[in-house]
């Protein structure tokens, strides 16, 4: 786990996330920005942006520590993205 | 007053892997790691060959302070999160009655705060005695369901149910758990299937927080005390992710949150704080003068809190 952003790993995240929703939502997603809202957008729940953390997971080969994740961690993608650059180990 | 004498739990012996009711349940291999890994779910316990009666019945049967006093009991009072278990004219209440020797008891269920509902039968079965005035008089509050149903197993992305009997004897007096407060909201806007409408579970996701705090704050409020008092929180085990959250949110340490049971006995309807009581004495987290905290949600939606002083 590292504190500090990992910039690289951030916009990674970001592309991976991309792919990610349209198989977890189960339909195509319209074009999304950093500010683009998980639930009043997209309609996420909790329970399905976990996944997309599980995927993530798989996808990037990393381990995500969700103890500390929040509500405000999971408004935008954007936020997302930084929670799992500043919360994540190489598997 | 309102005390709490004993609590006694039952847990049966067959456990089951969320990996394994995978199949039953129509859950993803990315779900199941989703209830292993953030929810906090490994196994749940199933009384396979059990009725709903013999679950209650084995819990109750443990309490050492109604041996002798079954006289005493005014009240059996099952606390329940179904709103039906059993086809007329089957009874399952008051068959446990009967088999504890509380035939002359007044029997009855209270539900429809769903798995907050335990809370309101302590909070109900102690103003009853009140009310009645005979400071010897005792109830036995039950608690625990059969998972018979696909709904009664399964709340999609946030829980499983498991099977488990609690019982728990209040009295109008005594030296152990004393009730300081009782705090309680129903919001019947969140009435409805969850799986089915997003929106409103979407709403729901988002008030839970919000509302569950503010009846343990209230809860903590109408005690007289703050929540620094507070020495431990005993949850219902709706999952884990959302009691590491909800900890952080009242900056309240989630190490004195009693989760250790929700990878071992999952939800086990309104039986959650009984059995995590029973925890946290084997733990040896309750001193005397303690004062912890109690609190639960029900679907549909009722938030509820309780204070008491160990």
């Amino acid at each position: 786990m590292t504190a500090n952003l990992d910039v690289a790993l951030r916009q990674r995240v970001f592309d991976t996330v991309l792919l990610i929703l349209p198989r977890v939502l189960g339909r195509e997603i319209p074009a999304i920005a950093d500010s683009t809202q998980l639930r009043g957008d997209l309609g996420l729940r909790s329970a399905t942006t976990l996944e997309v953390l599980l995927e993530l997971e798989d996808s990037l080969e990393i381990q995500i520590n969700v103890e500390e994740i929040g509500q405000a961690n999971m408004n935008t993608i954007g936020d997302l993205a930084d929670y799992v650059a500043r919360h994540s180990t190489k598997d | 007053m309102t005390f709490i004498d004993e609590v006694a739990v039952y847990l049966p012996g067959h456990r089951v892997s969320v990996a394994d009711l995978a199949g039953q349940l129509g859950l993803t291999a990315m779900q199941v790691r989703l209830f292993g890994k953030f929810l906090g779910f490994a196994e749940v316990r199933r009384d396979r060959d059990g009725t709903l009666a013999d679950l209650l019945y084995a819990a109750a049967a443990e309490l050492k302070a109604l041996r002798g006093r079954e006289h005493l009991v005014r009240y059996v009072v099952h606390a329940r999160n179904l709103p039906v278990v059993a086809p007329y004219p089957l009874n399952p209440l008051h068959e446990v009655s009967e088999r504890l020797g509380l035939g002359h008891a007044v029997t009855f269920t209270i539900t429809h705060h769903a798995c907050a509902t335990g809370l309101i039968a302590i909070d109900a079965a102690g103003r009853l005695l009140a009310a009645d005035g005979d400071s010897d008089g005792l109830a036995l509050v039950l608690a625990g369901e059969k998972a018979f149903t696909h709904d009664a197993q399964l709340v999609a992305g946030m829980s499983i149910f498991g099977e488990a009997g609690a019982a728990c004897l209040v009295a109008m007096n005594g030296e152990s758990d004393r009730l300081l407060s009782y705090a309680c909201r129903t919001r019947g806007e969140f009435d409805g299937r969850l799986e089915s409408q997003p929106e409103l579970a979407s709403k729901y996701e988002e008030e839970y927080p919000l509302s569950l705090t503010e009846v343990m704050l209230a809860a903590v409020g109408q005690a007289g005390l703050r929540l620094d008092d507070i020495s431990l929180i005993l949850p219902h085990n709706v999952n884990a992710v959302s009691w590491q959250r909800l900890s952080r949110r009242i900056d309240f340490p989630v190490e004195r949150v009693v989760l250790d049971n929700v990878p071992v006995t999952g939800h086990a309807f309104c039986a959650d704080m009984l059995i995590n009581y029973t925890t946290a004495m084997d733990r040896g987290l309750l001193r005397p003068g303690d004062r912890y905290l109690v609190a639960a949600a029900g679907t549909g939606a009722t938030f509820s809190a309780m204070v008491f002083e160990h």
